[in-house]
């Protein structure tokens, strides 16, 4: 009997031995970015996908279900030069930092923001800058790194991951030549590899270059586990290509998608579970951790004063905005119609979510911003909040001094200068002019209201 | 003894089932990604063409194109969702249902608004055929323009005081529009344009940008004027920055709102461009901010400034306050803005 005893209870322990001895552990990659500026999805209708928000949310709950995450910024925060777009790289960076990511990788449009604000990004930030095949030449110190090797602790086994950073010179705008010089990507991949294949477990590369140039890459270097690669994919479901055994894989664009890499350690070896291009539907809760940051980026644009400190453009044969009220002196009927449209509400859709202090958002919600006389700022041009008259038929002066002068006439064309894709997906001009139409007005005494 | 072995052994058939548990769960996933409706009335979505080139069209311009469909299967097929890469590209089907041999079509409309160059973009359509529950169509597209810029934004990026800097633009008619550039003006006193080499369809205009006595930004716009019906001015902005001695990143310390007590840093990089300036002195207003000074290399270095308030509260407008031996930027005065609140 003892002995019998003796044989089960060594099966068992052999068993649960090598049960224990091959649990796996597994560890997650997070890829985000070309957010080219979007750090919410527009508010202007429902379902829009992206936002750093549920980003952060949905980075939680891989944290909260106790998976070892490493979340990566593959590049292009910005998407042109000029003082918002550094507000915003600023703000990205935070949201990035307070995510505990890794790495940013920067891609071209990230070097459109000028040495000095990069300098002032990559000293200042604690998140580590990424650059594999770019030299840049700039009086302001910017730190970066060629490649990333980041060992992960927790697991049975070391595990050691190799981080690699090309940027296609198809991708890179000629004036940028003025602070950076560019590599040819497998040149200078070739001794970045040799370097670290025989240090690292998995060799990411992230890649800043069409998707065609990315698998061409993949083909050549068989020993990269994984590239991210870009560049203006909109779908990026359909992106994921196999090299082999490597997975290429795009975001997309604007924060719309993140990439989740899921990998399980087995047997001292890495083996790669799935890779996906996940969506961030409005499904997934908003993180009140980045709604604060965001309430502090308006905060911001309204101390900086944006509004007032863009460059204004003049307009055609000197005429200038008066504003909806004025043209309602005469055009009583259609003012009156006015007042009940959606149009009437535009400024206040804003101030009610408190980004009216934002000039991209302004541009569609009043009449003339960004022109000489246009809007400005609540204050000083209330007439001209809200999408009024002049959004339509354009600025109203020399109309108003002279009768004879017609006023511009609505077509869909002015429609769509904000009813666009990325604002307005569901607009049809048929639909849509239905809203809005004016009625028919008998203006009966026009000489003496423009006296 | 006996009770011990059986007690041992239940363990260890639980520990097995626990095992077996995870196949079931794998194999209820695999089952679930199987095709739905594979046996009995099949429907069948089949296509004329999965891609659809519109040629070349001008930028601003819309086109339409149907791809026709039809029920090529048994079993009633229904259109659940059709869905494009983009807002851009609305996709619209004409019926919902069809049975079987029924013909429907999905009518793509394209906006080509401001893109430029070869444009592909994808339509998807779900429908409940169990073998092709998502079919990709594709448009193809090409779109030129009357006039086109190149570069679209000029950057001056970083110019010495007094200095002078040059870029170029290439302005592009299409040949066979026969439009004329009729003036490129710009109302920003330092920028003078000359017209380089001209043919019928390419111009080339030196942007020289000189004279500026004034440290920070500047920005405006060169204007193209053109006799195209479609786009007759053309809007390019520009922008830089003019430095003097000493150069500094933010303009500006912006904490935005912090909690009372609660303590914030921000940073700003001071650059000296000219190696023989020296900075000589730093102050800072109001008196509860402290800041201090790390080196980055010989010229540069971060100044970081600390917030710590205790028992303040309101609006802060501050200075951080750099003297030098630069006769030309002697003293500089960087904002701080903050909102402290309970």
């Amino acid at each position: 009997m003892k002995k019998y005893f003796c044989i089960i209870l060594a099966v068992v322990f052999i068993f649960i031995f090598a049960r224990v001895s091959s649990s796996y552990d597994r560890f997650v990659l997070f890829f985000s970015g070309e957010e080219q500026g979007a750090l919410i999805p527009c508010g202007c209708f429902e379902g829009q996908l992206g936002g750093i928000s549920r980003r952060d949310t949905l980075l939680n709950s891989y944290k909260k279900q106790g998976i070892f995450i490493i979340a990566v910024s593959t590049g292009d925060l910005i998407k042109s030069p000029g003082r918002q777009e550094e507000i915003k790289m600023g703000y990205l960076l935070n949201a990035m930092k307070e995510m505990d990511c890794l790495l940013h990788n920067l891609g071209e449009k990230d070097f459109e923001i000028g040495p000095q604000a990069l300098s002032f990004a990559s000293q200042t930030n604690g998140i580590n800058f990424l650059s594999g095949n770019i030299e840049i030449i700039s009086p302001f110190p910017i730190k970066y790194e060629k490649y990333l090797l980041k060992e992960l602790s927790g697991f049975s086994v070391p595990v050691k991951i190799a981080f690699l950073s090309i940027i296609s010179e198809s991708v890179i705008d000629a004036h940028l030549l003025d602070f950076i010089r560019v590599y040819n990507p497998l040149k200078s991949l070739k001794p970045v590899l040799n370097h670290v294949k025989e240090k690292a477990d998995l060799i990411v590369l992230v890649s800043h270059a069409p998707l065609e140039e990315s698998i061409e890459i993949a083909e050549s270097f068989p020993e990269i586990g994984l590239v991210i690669s870009g560049h203006d994919i909109e779908e990026p479901a359909e992106s994921l290509t196999y090299v082999n055994e490597t997975p290429v894989i795009s975001h997309g664009t604007e924060g719309k998608y993140v990439v989740i890499a899921d990998y399980v350690v087995k047997n001292g070896k890495i083996k790669n579970k799935s890779v996906e291009a996940v969506p961030l539907e409005d499904k997934i809760e908003e993180s009140e951790k980045m709604q604060l940051l965001l309430k502090q980026y308006q905060q911001t644009l309204k101390e900086e004063d944006l509004l007032n400190n863009i460059p204004k453009l003049p307009l055609e044969k000197g005429s200038s905005y008066i504003g909806s009220s004025v043209c309602g002196t005469c055009h009583k009927k259609v003012y009156t119609h006015w007042l009940d449209t959606s149009h009437q509400k535009a400024y206040t859709t804003l101030s009610d979510i408190g980004q009216q202090y934002d000039p991209e958002c302004v541009n569609c919600h009043t009449d003339g911003f960004g022109y000489v006389s246009g809007f400005a700022d609540y204050e000083t041009h209330q007439n001209l909040a809200h999408v009024g008259c002049e959004s339509c038929h354009g600025a109203g002066s020399n109309h108003l001094n002279n009768i004879g002068e017609p006023y511009g006439l609505a077509d869909e064309k002015r429609c769509l200068e904000c009813h666009n894709s990325d604002h307005s997906p569901k607009f049809q001009y048929e639909n849509y002019w239905e809203k809005i139409k004016h009625p028919k007005e008998i203006l009966s005494n026009i000489s003496e209201n423009t006296q | 003894m006996r009770k011990i072995v059986i007690y041992i052994f239940m363990l260890f058939l639980i520990f097995i089932a626990g095992n077996s548990i995870d196949v079931i769960a794998d194999d209820k996933i695999q089952n679930d990604t199987q095709p739905k409706n594979t046996v009995g009335a099949i429907p069948n979505i089949k296509f004329d063409e999965y891609k659809y080139n519109f040629g070349k069209i001008y930028s601003g311009e819309k086109v339409t194109h149907k791809f026709k469909f039809k029920n090529l299967g048994n079993g009633e097929l229904i259109i659940d969702k059709v869905k494009s890469s983009c807002g851009c590209t609305a996709a619209l089907s004409s019926k919902k249902n069809l049975k079987k041999n029924e013909e429907g079509e999905i009518e793509v409309r394209f906006n080509s608004g401001k893109y430029v160059g070869k444009i592909t973009k994808s339509i998807f359509v779900h429908s409940n055929d169990p073998v092709n529950p998502k079919v990709k169509l594709a448009i193809e597209v090409k779109i030129i323009e009357e006039v086109s810029v190149n570069p679209r934004r000029i950057n001056f990026g970083i110019v010495r005081m007094g200095g002078s800097c040059s870029q170029n633009i290439e302005i592009k008619t299409l040949p066979e529009s026969d439009i004329k550039i009729l003036k490129v003006e710009t109302s920003f006193p330092y920028i003078k344009l000359t017209e380089k080499n001209k043919n019928e369809s390419v111009c080339n205009y030196d942007v020289m940008l000189r004279g500026m006595e004034e440290f920070g930004k500047f920005n405006g716009f060169i204007f193209v004027h053109t006799d195209s019906k479609k786009k007759p001015r053309i809007d390019v902005p520009f922008n830089g920055e003019v430095i003097g001695d000493i150069t500094y990143y933010p303009s500006r310390l912006s904490f935005g709102t912090v909690k009372k007590n609660r303590e914030a840093k921000k940073s700003v990089i001071v650059t000296l461009v000219d190696k023989n300036v020296k900075i000589e002195k730093i102050e800072i207003e109001p008196p509860f901010m402290t800041y201090d000074i790390a080196p980055l290399n010989d010229d540069s270095q971060v100044i970081s400034v600390h917030l710590r308030q205790g028992e303040f509260s309101g609006k802060v407008n501050g200075n951080l306050m750099i003297y030098s031996n630069s006769s030309i930027q002697p003293a500089i005065y960087i904002p701080i803005l903050a909102t402290i609140n309970n």
